[in-house]
Formats: structure tokens, sequence, C-alpha cells
């Protein structure tokens, strides 16, 4: 993927931005257009702030020590290292930082790595509804989307 | 000795019920226990004054409570003696909440004009334990003689001639008796081993060493192959001079099936992984275009554009599901345990995203009675699931699968959303999807929405009566 050696890009319009604290989000996924797209859903909402990309879980994890994103969303399945070790990266070295999951498939393995790597929420990935909107707000609120049950085993 | 009339023997009544080896309750008929005998209290480990005035539920366990209420309505408006359920498998509750088998009787009395049913409780644990042990030194030996029989037991001369056959080697390879002994048993191999002199070196190697064992192909009478497993044993006089051989062959074709079998799951395995790589491939890029084209409508100014873009959206959205629901569908082969653990898993799966109550009440048995067609059940219900979670904003959902009347089982998807109108997705792939599998089980499919919910309901004839 030639896209693959993105650097994280740390978004200057935003992040200054005086009123209400805004949710700062960084972005991983391997495909140009999907991070394109999610970061145009994520800018229609006020207090979004998306502050950076990364198309590979490695340069996603040197971005979170750049720019301090409250919650990132991460694909799971990308080349190279996964998004479950980037998560897992990112929640040993940056504790502060949450992380979603974003999946194509609902199955249990990946949900629990996902557990077990540290994310808050994992999210099935669909154009429209609000899912990864609301997801966001929950997960930077400190909630966890995987329920009591799945926090318990 | 003193006499004991009939009548005088029945007045002591109580001393009897309790002499009696069964349980006895006597119960009015609202179902509540007026007496008891001494027997049904060590049965169930009560004290009688738990028992008599309680409902006779304390001796039902909770989940067939119902339905005991309801046979026992039945029993009081057509009394007559008769045992309980016959066909059913009745168990009774223990104070402390175990469980034993019963046969329990039922006979109407009328005490001073008030209608009572008598109860005998008969506790078979023992008589089940035997049953099942017998069934299962049944079973042990069937397999002993099937296994004994589907072996060839047959003696050769010196020379290689066969001698003797017995059913098994009849059976295995297709010769009577009499068309077989005194021909030499070369016939059994195949040219290639024929030609490589293998019969004789078998049978020298045999008279050498006693014994030998192989493994390999041979040819049945109708030219046909299987592989078998070959034991020689020479027979030798005093003086070490061979009188024959006696060889047993056992057909592993059966064991060879289990191995197919066994490749077979692996490759189904595999297939769903191979195909879940493949898939996630191309929802990624569907994901991706839907994403593009998402931002793109918000660009436009053209309103009639936008709504054409958002119908393509609707439309992706509803491929990416039909490819995840896709993956369940390369497992042909999933037992009714196996779909009912998977519409579990739809369920929890809606609970932890959503925090909606989703419940699922699906019998396995129910499953089995739709056979191949409890995988399109499937299927169907992933996609109500899925647009319940999609586009329902609702707070409780509950899939319920019933057997019906008329050979039929009614599957019913409920929600308490905001309901949709069914016209505006008529674009999509999800309910057309849904249509075309219930047109294959030749089921009837509805869908009701309206601001206060969606019902989805899907009646499947069943096959015929099992």
């Amino acid at each position: 993927m030639s896209s693959d050696t993105l650097t994280p890009r740390v978004s200057d319009d935003v992040t200054s931005s005086g009123a209400a604290r805004q949710i700062r989000i960084m972005i991983c996924d391997d495909h140009a257009m999907v991070r394109g797209g999610i970061r145009r859903l994520l800018q229609a909402e006020e207090d979004f702030a998306v502050v950076a990309e990364a198309a590979s879980a490695d340069t996603a994890v040197a971005g979170v020590g750049e720019s301090a994103p409250d919650v990132v969303v991460m694909d799971v399945r990308m080349p190279g290292a996964s998004g479950i070790e980037a998560c897992r990266e990112i929640r040993a070295r940056f504790p502060a930082t949450r992380v979603l999951m974003l999946t194509s498939f609902d199955d249990d393995d990946t949900r629990r790595a996902s557990i077990v790597a540290g994310a808050s929420a994992y999210i099935l990935k669909q154009i429209r509804g609000d899912g990864l909107v609301d997801g966001i707000r929950e997960v930077a609120a400190g909630n966890s989307l995987f329920g009591a049950q799945a926090l318990a085993t | 000795m003193a006499a004991l009339t009939s009548d005088g023997f029945f007045a002591h009544a109580a001393q009897l019920a309790d002499a009696l080896p069964d349980g006895i309750v006597v119960v009015d008929p609202d179902g509540t226990a007026v007496a008891i005998n001494s027997r049904l209290l060590t049965m169930t480990g009560y004290a009688e004054t738990e028992l008599v005035g309680s409902s006779i539920d304390r001796l039902v366990p909770v989940d067939r409570r119902a339905l005991h209420a309801a046979r026992r309505a039945e029993f009081i408006a057509h009394p007559q003696v008769r045992p309980m359920g016959s066909a059913l498998d009745i168990v009774c509750l223990r104070s402390d909440g175990t469980l034993f088998p019963a046969d329990i009787s039922l006979s109407p009395i009328t005490l001073d004009g008030e209608s009572f049913v008598v109860a005998t409780v008969h506790d078979v644990t023992e008589r089940r334990a035997v049953e099942d042990a017998r069934r299962d030194a049944e079973e042990r030996f069937r397999l002993l003689v099937e296994s004994a029989s589907s072996l060839a037991i047959f003696d050769l001369d010196p020379e290689g001639r066969v001698s003797s056959w017995n059913d098994g080697a009849q059976r295995l390879k297709g010769y009577d008796r009499n068309e077989i002994v005194g021909k030499h048993y070369s016939v059994f191999y195949t040219p290639e081993d024929v030609a490589t002199d293998k019969p004789q070196r078998l049978l020298a190697e045999a008279a050498r060493r006693g014994r030998v064992e192989e493994f390999g192909t041979r040819v049945r009478k109708d030219g046909s192959r299987f592989q078998a497993t070959v034991s020689i044993t020479a027979s030798t006089d005093s003086d070490g001079h061979v009188r024959g051989f006696t060889k047993i062959v056992r057909d592993n074709s059966a064991a060879l099936q289990a191995r197919d079998e066994l490749e077979r799951l692996h490759l189904v395995e595999q297939r769903v992984h191979i195909g879940r790589d493949l898939h996630d491939g191309a929802i990624q890029a569907m994901f991706a275009v839907g994403m593009g084209l998402q931002a793109l409508a918000s660009d436009i100014d053209d309103a009639a554009a936008t709504e054409r873009l958002q119908q393509f959206v609707v439309a992706l959205d509803d491929t990416i599901t039909e490819l995840r629901g896709f993956i369940i569908g390369l497992s042909n082969d999933l037992t009714p345990i196996q779909v009912r653990a998977e519409m579990e898993r739809l369920m929890e799966g809606l609970r932890s995203r959503t925090g909606m109550r989703a419940t699922l009440n699906v019998e396995p048995t129910t499953l089995a009675a739709l056979g191949t067609n409890s995988r399109n059940l499937l299927l169907v219900v992933r996609e109500a699931v899925s647009n319940v979670e999609r586009h329902s904003r609702a707070s409780v959902c509950t899939a319920s699968l019933q057997p019906g009347t008329d050979h039929s089982v009614e599957l019913i998807v409920q929600d308490d959303g905001r309901g949709f109108d069914p016209t505006r997705f008529s674009a999509g792939l999800g309910l057309n999807n849904a249509r075309s599998r219930a047109v294959e089980m030749g089921a009837t499919y509805l869908v009701a929405s309206s601001p206060g919910g969606t019902t989805v309901t899907l009646r499947i004839p069943t096959p015929d009566r099992v």
C-alpha cells in the first residue's frame, strides 16, 4: 500500500480552539479514502477535533506521542503490525489515550483480543449510522462499550 | 385372629397411606396440596408443614409450572384415571433443588361433594439407571458384533489356495464360499501387486517369521478396491513344516471415511478463514468508497444528486452487511446447537454495541425441525438483527422461534424502535435478500413497521412430520 509510510500529521487549525474542550481524535487506517471519510464524518461534530492521522500501526504509536489524542479510531486489520498490537502499545505507553477499534467482522477472537489489548470499544464498519460518533463520545467520557459482562471475563 | 373387613381396613387409611412404597399427594382443584403421605416427604425432603396447604408447584420444576397448571385444568375438566403425561419425562423437584424422575398416576376422587385429584408418585431413578446401563451394554455388544462381522477370516493351504471362508470374508470380498474355496488367494490383490509377486512374498515371509502384517489395497470380486489391514499367521506342525495360513483382513474404509470427514471439516474451517480474509479486503474497499461518497454528498448543493448518493451509500452498507453474513454461509454444516450459538452471539453483539435489551428465545429442538433450513433462518435473523441495530434506535429486541400450527415454525423478530418506511429501503439488498431466503425456504415473510416498532414474521413450513 503506497500510503503505508504516511507520517502522522498534526492539524494546526483545531489545536488551539478556544471554546468548550473538544475531543481530540486520531484516525488510523491504511486506506486513505477511509481516513478521509471518517475525518469528514467526525469534523461535522462540533465537539470533535481530528488532530492526527496515521496509515500504519507504527506511525500511529509515534503519532499518539506527538499529538496526545483523547481517542484513537483504530482499524483492526492493517498491513504490517495489526491495530490490536498498536492498541496494546498505545495503552501501555500513553494510558490517557483511549482506543476504539474499527472492524470489518464481529468475531469473538478479535473482540477478546481487543479487550485484552486495552481497547475501550469495538465498532463494526458501517458507513451510515451514529455508531462511530456516539462510540467516540462514550469512550472519551471514560466508558467502555464492551459491557460489564465482557470486561469481567 | 380378628377378622378385618375391607371397610375396617380402609378405616386405617392414614396408616395404609404411610405404608405404601409410593408417595401420595391429594390436590384440590386450585392446585393446593391438602394431604400427603410420609413416603412423599422422604422422597422430596420437605416437611409436612411445607407442603400441606401450599401449591403443588413446589414439586414442579420452575420451567414446567405453566404447562403443569394447564394440564391440571385439563384434568379437572375431564377427570379420569390415567398416568400423568405418559409421553413426557416427568421430573419432580426436591426441597434442595435437585430433581428426580418419576412416574405419576392421577385419580379423581370426590369427598364430601368436593373434587380432588390423588397423585401417586413413584420414584423411577433406579429403574432409569438400570435402563440406561442396559442400553449401554446393548450398544457395546452391537458394536462388538459389527466390528467382528466386518473382519474377513479365512484359511489358506501351504500353496496359498483358500481352504476356509467366513461370512465376514464373503461380505468384505464379495465371493461365495463355493466359488472361492480352492482358488489361489492372489485374486484378492491388484494386478500391480500380482506382477511383483507380492502374494507369494507375503506367504514366504509369514512362513519364515510366523506372522506378517500389512496395510494395502485389495480388490473385491466386482473389481472395486478397498484399503485393508491384513495379517497372515502361519500354522506349523510339530516338525516346523507350514500346514497353512490364517488370514484376517479388516476393511479400513470406515476409518478412512472418518479421516476424510475430518479433513473436510478442516477444509470448511480454512474456507471460512480464507473467506474472511478476502471479504475483509472487499469490505475495506466498500467502506472506503462509501465514506468517499458520503463526503461527496455533503459537498454537493444539488438535493436530488445528494439523495441519489445517499441511496448508493445505503446500498453499500447493505452489501457490507450481506458480505459479513456470507462468511457464516460459507460453512454449510451448522448443527442446530451451532446455529443457536451463532444467534446468541448476534444478540450479544447487539447488547454490547447498543445497550439494547436483546433476548433470544430459540430452542435447538425447534431448529432441528427445520433441517437444512436452519441455516437460512440464521441468515434472516442476522439481517433482521442488523437492521434493528442500524435503523431502529430500539431499547428492546426479541427474536423467538416457536412451533406453529400445521407443520410450521414461526420466527418473530420484534423491536420497540422508531420503525421505518419499508419502501425507503427497497433499494437496499438487505430486505430483498431476506425475502429471497424466505422464498428458498417456501416461507412467508412479513414486515410490519410503525413508529412504535417493527415486527418481522417468518413462517417456515417444516419438512414432513418426524
